[in-house]
């Protein structure tokens, strides 16, 4: 009986289990059938793919999170490091061995391989056929529609050159001859059109579902949105061009049971079930699947030949490095590629300063300090606000109308108790954070170096777009042409609107507060869409006018224009309002009496309304300038820092060094703590003595 | 005013709408079309469809992220308009000790980036049990957005004047019935307000709920929504569609508001 007890507690086989994923359509649904029938105890949940890994990270590291959760391998590396995985036990499964191995470190495994994924070329049977080598294909003529917007994605274009990421030693390769060559070749094919110049990885499946482009290079996760739109699809394997075959990456989606799973043995089992023949079956014909599990191939061919296409056509692939450093490589790999496609560097020296920024990412982290000196200070800044504290309170009067102090508390206890604890304490934390470095041993105090290391701009040089220097420079610029441009176009349409004799400007006011009112998520994407290249509104109406369209993201110019344009978009509303609020508190006798006197409308405007509207809006003005300064959605969506970081500003690069890459947590509170101080000046000096900080 | 110029000034509010309504139309022209990246100028499909915006609300995982998008905005916008306001009211009519520095660090914390907030905030979370559930988050919200709601009713109850309160005062009312039937009936556009934008602030937030929100029972439209548009797999149709849909709300609320927007946010600082 006890025993029995034991066991259950030790293994409970049907606790419930959480497994996160971040499959979309046919594979989720395939996942989910499955887990019906086979797992029921397993509740799956589907996370948004961009954002899932620090999802994992954050819930991972502090002992949150899921049972189980299905991952490509290429983290393996970076987990074990952080013992955030257990060691799992192979099923009675016969698996793929390059399935396997990229699932195992030193032979042991610590996932079991559910998927195997790497881009395949689509065509139509109807279609013309391929050129024997896309070099050789007549100029002009667009044969496959990719993007080659990331690293992964223009892999196998750079690989067919011989480019790895690592070299024999497994040092980054960034900057190698492969690479150089294997770019120069990519930049061929795209200068003579037979790869379409800058579509992102929606506007190559819509250019190839509509006939546009004859073949498309895409992921096996497309297949079930093509075969919709397409009925003689065909799918084989990566083109060859400058004479070799491309080589795409492979990237094995495997489940991983968490090592803070408080069911261990049962998540274990479960992930046995996940990885088994059954499941893998209903994943590979319901969800379109390669699955690693030898024993069902001849089975899948013989139901889905589509499914055995996919599996011959991803032959050959590039297994996906699991080295850690891998996290810290695709952005400067994408930089070099932006660079070279669309800024017009050279191959070498995009290269060189992709890999120079990958090394000072790769750079080891500031050494610990002691903590001594520091702890004085505190202690003495601590006793010093406590003196100053003492002091006024000597000098402090209660006024006889001051309530009781239960009263008081009522008022006041529950708002500071909320402050204190979810917007001070975060605060203070970020505060003490910029002075810690964040490394795989968790924090370590590194006193101010990470503030030097902003300000020297090291190893960037302070005109490189990623340095403190460059980017403040822009956020200034951004800062000061936006509050104009709202303050001027606010007031000038309130002044439109006030006219008394207007008599149509209710509907105009409904109608121009639309962008303060939208969400601006969902607008800032659709600037984003106005300003493709390709297909976006702006370029046809400019070409409409006899015009030729611009690249906006492939020059800071064009990029910080377009951000611009949507962001004084965003903003003229509340300034339209504000300024609409303080023209009708204007005293109307003045005004009247400066009518009479016979001063134009011109006279009245500069004499009268503005030296009054104008302190009117300055609390109004201080606030846009704080939220504009700090429009992290508006960079974030819109140009993404694009070209090559050159339009983010402080706010976003604080929240790249953070989340992006390589989770430099203290970098980015120093940031943080940089951008505070700033705005701190600014409202010292700018704001009216009784509204002074 | 004179005919030209009344002329003038409906070319150039007609100019500006356009400019204004064209994105908005784009969305709206997406979310009723085949959903494949379209080009060109007219931001309207040739062909309409209102298929996906009623499968959308079909959809049992949009309706629960909507009703919890409902649940949770509301909530935090309650709780915090609540804290703001007796905070706020207290600021403007009692000096106590530390109402200054109460004040300013108020308007400081508007100051310092949230990029990293998130960090402390989800350990908290995490210690509390509240990670992954909808309390958690309607906490969150709320006091983000009582600094700047209490800094505005703040403002607003400067301008009540203080004749009116004393009154009150040598009526025998207390504090508290002096705040509950003289000040915050008063203050009711300020209040609408604010309300406004502490609902609109959780309504439109998807980092903090990503990051603190798992399970699909708990989740909301913007994390929902977001997770439509993957840099691999993007689904710009059912985004937009729904889009439309998290708009509707708080295009209402402007419009039931709209006569307390002007002079309700900055009255107080104004005067």
């Amino acid at each position: 009986m006890l025993a029995a007890l034991l066991l259950l507690s030790a293994g409970n086989p049907t606790a419930e289990l959480t497994l996160w994923h971040a499959w979309r359509g046919a594979e989720q649904a395939a996942l989910e059938t499955a887990l019906r029938q086979y797992a029921p105890h397993v509740r799956a949940v589907g996370m948004p793919f961009d954002g899932f890994s620090e999802k994992l990270s954050a819930a991972l590291s502090h002992g949150e999170g899921p049972d189980l959760f299905i991952y490509p391998h290429d983290r393996l590396g970076q987990w074990r490091r952080e013992n955030a995985l257990l060691e799992l036990t192979l099923p009675n499964t016969q698996f793929d061995p390059a399935a396997l191995s990229a699932v195992s470190e030193n032979s042991r495994y610590y996932g079991l391989p559910l998927a195997s994924k790497s881009l395949v070329l689509y065509g139509r049977h109807s279609g013309p056929k391929l050129p024997l080598d896309l070099a050789k294909a007549e100029a002009g003529k667009a044969w496959v529609a990719t993007t080659v917007n990331s690293y992964y994605a223009a892999f196998p274009w750079l690989a067919s050159a011989g480019a790895r990421p690592f070299d024999a030693k497994g040092r980054p390769a960034l900057n190698s001859a492969e690479h150089a060559r294997g770019l120069t070749q990519l930049k061929m094919l795209i200068d003579r059109g037979t790869l379409p110049r800058g579509l992102d990885s929606a506007q190559a499946r819509a250019a190839f579902i509509r006939g546009q482009v004859p073949f498309l290079l895409d992921g096996p996760w497309a297949l079930r949105e093509l075969q919709e739109h397409i009925d003689d699809l065909s799918i084989q394997a990566p083109p060859t061009a400058f004479g070799a075959k491309l080589r795409p990456f492979a990237t094995v989606e495997a489940v991983f049971v968490s090592a803070h799973s408080e069911h261990g043995q049962a998540a274990m089992a479960a992930a046995a079930v996940l990885a088994g023949d059954d499941v893998a079956m209903v994943r590979a014909l319901q969800g379109g699947q390669l699955v690693p599990n030898r024993e069902l191939w001849a089975k899948v061919a013989v139901e889905s030949p589509m499914n055995a296409a996919l599996a011959a056509a991803q032959q050959g692939a590039y297994p996906l490095p699991t080295s850690p450093i891998m996290r810290a490589f695709w952005g400067p790999a994408k930089d070099a590629l932006t660079g070279v496609l669309r800024q017009g560097k050279s191959v070498q020296v995009a290269l060189d300063e992709a890999a120079a920024r990958l090394a000072g990412l790769l750079a080891p982290l500031p050494p610990q300090v002691g903590a001594t000196p520091f702890i004085a200070v505190l202690i003495f800044l601590i006793f010093g606000l406590a003196v100053l504290v003492w002091r006024r309170w000597k000098d402090y009067r209660a006024p006889h109308t001051l309530p009781a102090a239960a009263t008081l508390s009522l008022f006041v206890g529950p708002g500071l108790a909320a402050l204190l604890l979810l917007v001070a304490t975060p605060i203070i934390t970020g505060l003490a954070m910029s002075f810690f470095a964040h490394g795989e041993a968790g924090w370590h105090l590194v006193g101010f170096a990470n503030y030097f290391a902003i300000l020297r701009a090291d190893g960037l040089g302070v005109t490189h777009p990623l340095s403190f220097w460059f980017t403040l420079f822009i956020t200034l610029a951004w800062t000061l042409i936006n509050v104009l441009a709202h303050v001027g176009i606010g007031i000038g349409l309130a002044l439109i609107l006030n006219q008394p004799a207007l008599r149509l400007s209710a509907p105009f006011r409904v109608l121009l507060i639309l962008p303060w009112a939208i969400p601006n998520y969902v607008t800032a994407l659709a600037w984003r869409g106005l300003f493709d290249q390709q297909i976006g509104a702006i370029n046809a109406i400019i070409e409409s006018f006899g015009g030729s369209g611009v690249a906006w993201w492939d020059q800071s110019l064009a990029a910080f224009a377009a951000n611009l344009t949507t962001n004084v978009w965003l903003g003229f509303p509340f300034m339209m309002v504000t300024a609409l609020g303080a023209l009708a508190s204007l005293p109307s006798e003045q005004l009247e009496a400066a009518r009479m006197d016979g001063a134009g409308a011109l006279m009245r405007l500069r004499h009268i309304i503005l030296p009054q509207l104008l302190p009117a809006m300055i609390p109004a003005m201080l606030l846009g300038t704080i939220w504009t300064f700090n429009a992290f959605n508006v960079i974030y969506l819109v140009s993404g820092g694009d070209p090559a970081h050159s339009t983010d500003i402080l706010v976003s690069e604080a929240y790249r060094w953070a989340f992006e890459g390589q989770g430099r947590y203290g970098y980015a509170a120093a940031y943080s703590v940089l951008i505070f101080g700033l705005l701190l000046l600014f409202g010292l000096f700018s704001a009216p003595r009784k509204e002074r900080v | 005013m004179s005919r030209g110029k009344a002329a003038l000034s409906y070319v150039v509010l007609v100019l500006v709408s356009v400019v204004t309504l064209y994105p908005i139309l784009w969305v709206v022209g997406l979310a009723l079309g085949d959903g494949l990246p379209r080009g060109g100028i007219n931001p309207f499909p040739d062909e309409v469809s209102l298929e996906p915006l009623s499968g959308l609300l079909a959809n049992p995982a949009f309706t629960t992220a909507l009703a919890n998008s409902v649940i949770i905005s509301l909530s935090a916008a309650i709780i915090g308009v609540s804290l703001a306001a007796s905070t706020g009211y207290a600021l403007s009519r009692f000096r106590f000790f530390g109402a200054d520095a109460t004040l300013k660090g108020i308007i400081l914390s508007q100051m310092f980036p949230g990029v990293v907030s998130s960090i402390p905030i989800y350990w908290l979370l995490h210690r509390c049990g509240l990670l992954d559930s909808r309390s958690g988050l309607i906490l969150v919200y709320a006091t983000s957005s009582v600094p700047f709601c209490a800094y505005a009713l703040k403002g607003w109850f400067d301008t009540l004047p203080q004749d009116l309160l004393d009154a009150a005062r040598l009526d025998g009312a207390g504090h508290w019935r002096i705040f509950w039937q003289i000040a915050l009936p008063l203050a009711k556009p300020a209040l609408a307000i604010t309300f406004l934008f502490a609902f609109m602030g959780a309504w439109s937030e998807f980092i903090l709920a990503q990051t603190f929100l798992s399970s699909p029972e708990n989740i909301t439209l913007p994390v929902l929504l977001r997770s439509y548009v993957g840099q691999f797999d993007a689904d710009w149709r059912a985004f937009a569609a729904g889009s439309l849909i998290v708009s509707a709300p708080i295009l209402a609320l402007f419009y039931a508001l709209q006569k307390h927007l002007v002079g309700g946010i900055t009255s107080g600082a104004v005067k």
